[in-house]
């Protein structure tokens, strides 16, 4: 398990707790883990070594309130060498940040803040959900069993997804694109399915 | 409890009296009653005595019967091993009724891999009676006398498990297990006795660290039999196992897991909600070891010869060079069972054991080169499924290689499900069907945008048709069956 991303950010696994490293306002907080204490588990190559158990007292180490409060589940499973060569110009890191800009643009002029910065009441306000979005999100809660706080996670998901899509409303596709990034399925299920 | 119910209670109490009897009792009282003939009393103290003297550890199927053949009934052993001098009545009884050359034999084909049998067989002739004889002796005396004084322990907790004694004198005993070599006195069954005993029977095995490919053919193999009416039979381990037993699930076929320990000691922990799956679609789960025994090293090979024993057919999806896979299926043909292997590249490590076994055993073992052909080839084909079949055929149309019913009845299926998606999602679940990949690897091959990948995703997870574990996608439900030699 490595240290997470310093800046805005949680410190877990020193013994001691730093304060000085917690920003208060920071509502992104980043972690960096590997799936197992080899790295390979969930490759699909067969070559963990790990023993089932250890895999998922690994990934239990993230206790499920920590888990509740982290924004974005991003799995970056090693990358297929052939997929790296051989593929097309990838999108240039500077195209990617402009989008980023302009969504960051979209957030500030709506609400005069970025959507990390909106309180609960001003998020749903913005994300303006009708019924069919009501009633999917509430599906995708059910299935996730989240708390309170992952539904308001999904929402800020969501609407930063809209906006990075140029959309005045969160529909249903921007519900289901935040909700792999929300879902730490991928990683609590993942000691069933691929240990 | 129901189970216990059905097939003679074990009525809460009953053992304490004949195993506290009279104290004094002599060895063997008198001449012992035939068991086939007793009234039903007796036959369920009878049974009890077996399920108390079988929870001994150590005691497996060659002591029991020596000591069976030496006091007449396990009842009489428990009484005598009550006695004042219990453990040196045994150890008489036990070096008079056992002849010391069979035993050392047998326990050492038990215990090994019958792939290297004859290696093993002869370093235990060279020491071995002088090596297995004393562990027969002292220590197992001993256990069995204190297994005698507190047997209504192990009672009650297969009563508070819910688990159905089989033994192998009842006629409910799985036909297939009775015959092979040394058959465990003894099944402790959680769910449906009678899935042990269906007509067709297959074991699907392999390697507890699969690939992802290994997992999907498992799948497809554990549907297709499930599919065809057949029952699967497997070790409810990581990996292979798992993939089997949960494809056969989702298809609401039986399957029987068979325990490498005792039910009160599940292993492993992960797969307890697939368990409670497996007894609800009308499977079981057996093992030949009391509830409490902890799996450990040596239970698991025992544990094989009962899958394959249990089966008509054995198939091997992956195996690594030293996997116990290879065991199960050594034991299938020692047991004059099928054995099939799936065959991967030859370079992939987890197919080495594979290929050796094929190496090994050119005219036994068969090659799996199909979902179809699999299915004709363990003679699944002409079952309950035809119907189906032909209605799947009249719809999907469309050229077959084989006629197989059982195996082309998924096509028409998987293409309704398909179907019904929107064009993103088909796309998406068109590609998962060959096999599992990343979000990354969906968006490069379908060539759509990120964003419409991932809530694609979102909907096939929602519909059941893909599972997600560290950020790979693996197709389940209708998507995760053989696809057809044209897509795969």
């Amino acid at each position: 398990m490595r240290r997470p991303q310093p800046g805005r950010g949680l410190w877990v696994g020193t013994a001691v707790a730093r304060p000085g490293s917690q920003s208060p306002g920071a509502r992104l907080c980043s972690r960096d883990l590997q799936a197992c204490a080899c790295g390979h588990a969930g490759e699909g190559d067969g070559r963990c070594r790990c023993q089932p158990g250890v895999v998922a007292r690994y990934a239990g180490r993230i206790s499920g309130p920590l888990r509740d409060r982290i924004d974005l589940w991003v799995h970056m499973p090693r990358l297929d060498p052939a997929m790296y060569v051989n593929s097309a110009a990838p999108e240039g890191s500077a195209v990617v940040a402009a989008r980023i800009a302009a969504s960051r643009r979209r957030q500030v002029c709506r609400n005069g803040r970025p959507n990390s910065g909106l309180s609960g009441r001003a998020l749903r306000a913005a994300c303006a959900l009708g019924p069919v979005e009501q009633a999917h999100a509430i599906r995708l809660a059910e299935l996730e069993g989240w708390s309170a706080r992952g539904i308001e996670r999904l929402l800020r998901v969501a609407r930063t997804a809209a906006d990075l899509a140029s959309c005045d409303v969160v529909d249903g596709s921007h519900l289901d694109e935040a909700e792999r990034f929300r879902s730490p399925s991928c990683w609590r299920a993942g000691f069933q399915a691929a240990s | 409890m129901l189970g216990v119910q059905s097939l003679g209670p074990l009525a809460p109490r009953c053992v304490s009296e004949p195993v506290a009897g009279p104290r004094s009792a002599a060895l063997p009282a008198g001449p012992p009653p035939p068991v086939q003939v007793l009234p039903d009393a007796t036959e369920r103290l009878e049974r009890e005595a077996w399920v108390v003297l079988l929870s001994v550890s150590g005691l497996g199927p060659v002591s029991f019967g020596a000591l069976l053949a030496a006091f007449g009934s396990a009842r009489a052993v428990l009484r005598a091993a009550t006695g004042p001098s219990g453990p040196m009545v045994l150890l008489e009884a036990l070096a008079e009724a056992a002849g010391e050359a069979d035993e050392c034999r047998n326990r050492a084909r038990f215990h090994s891999c019958p792939i290297d049998s004859g290696a093993v067989a002869s370093s235990v002739q060279n020491d071995g009676s002088s090596r297995h004889r004393p562990a027969i002796g002292t220590d197992l005396a001993t256990r069995i006398c204190q297994a005698a004084v507190t047997g209504g322990k192990v009672l009650d907790e297969v009563r508070a498990l819910g688990l159905t004694v089989v033994t192998l004198e009842e006629p409910s005993y799985p036909h297939r297990l009775r015959h092979v070599e040394l058959p465990p006195p003894l099944l402790f069954v959680r769910g449906s006795v009678a899935a042990l005993g269906a007509k067709n029977a297959v074991a699907v095995v392999g390697t507890r660290r699969p690939t992802d490919k290994g997992r999907l053919i498992a799948g497809w193999i554990g549907s297709a039999i499930a599919r065809s009416g057949a029952m699967v039979v497997s070790g409810l381990a990581v990996g292979i196992d798992g993939a089997a037993h949960a494809a056969v699930v989702a298809e609401g076929g039986r399957t029987v897991a068979v325990l490498g320990g005792g039910h009160a000691r599940l292993f492993p922990r992960a797969h307890e909600r697939l368990a409670e799956g497996i007894v609800e679609t009308g499977g079981a789960m057996v093992s030949e070891l009391a509830p409490e025994t902890s799996p450990t090293r040596g239970t698991f090979p025992r544990r094989n010869r009962l899958i394959s024993g249990l089966s008509d057919a054995t198939i091997v999806v992956e195996a690594g060079r030293r996997s116990g896979a290879l065991i199960t299926a050594g034991w299938a043909l020692e047991q004059g069972r099928e054995c099939f292997l799936v065959p991967g590249a030859f370079d992939s490590p987890a197919s080495a054991g594979c290929h050796a076994f094929l190496r090994s055993f050119p005219d036994q073992a068969h090659i799996v080169s199909g979902i179809p052909e699999l299915i004709e080839d363990l003679g699944l084909g002409g079952s309950e499924a035809g119907t189906d079949a032909t209605v799947a055929e009249g719809i999907a149309g469309g050229s077959r290689r084989t006629g197989s019913p059982a195996a082309s009845a998924p096509h028409a299926e998987q293409a309704a499900v398909l179907a019904s998606l929107g064009p993103v999602e088909r796309a998406i679940a068109e590609e998962l069907a060959r096999g599992s990949a990343t979000a990354d690897q969906l968006a490069v091959r379908t060539s759509q945008p990120a964003a419409a990948v991932l809530s694609a995703l979102t909907l096939l997870e929602l519909k059941g048709l893909t599972a997600s574990a560290y950020g790979r996608y693996s197709p389940s439900g209708s998507l995760g069956r053989w696809p057809g030699p044209d897509r795969a």
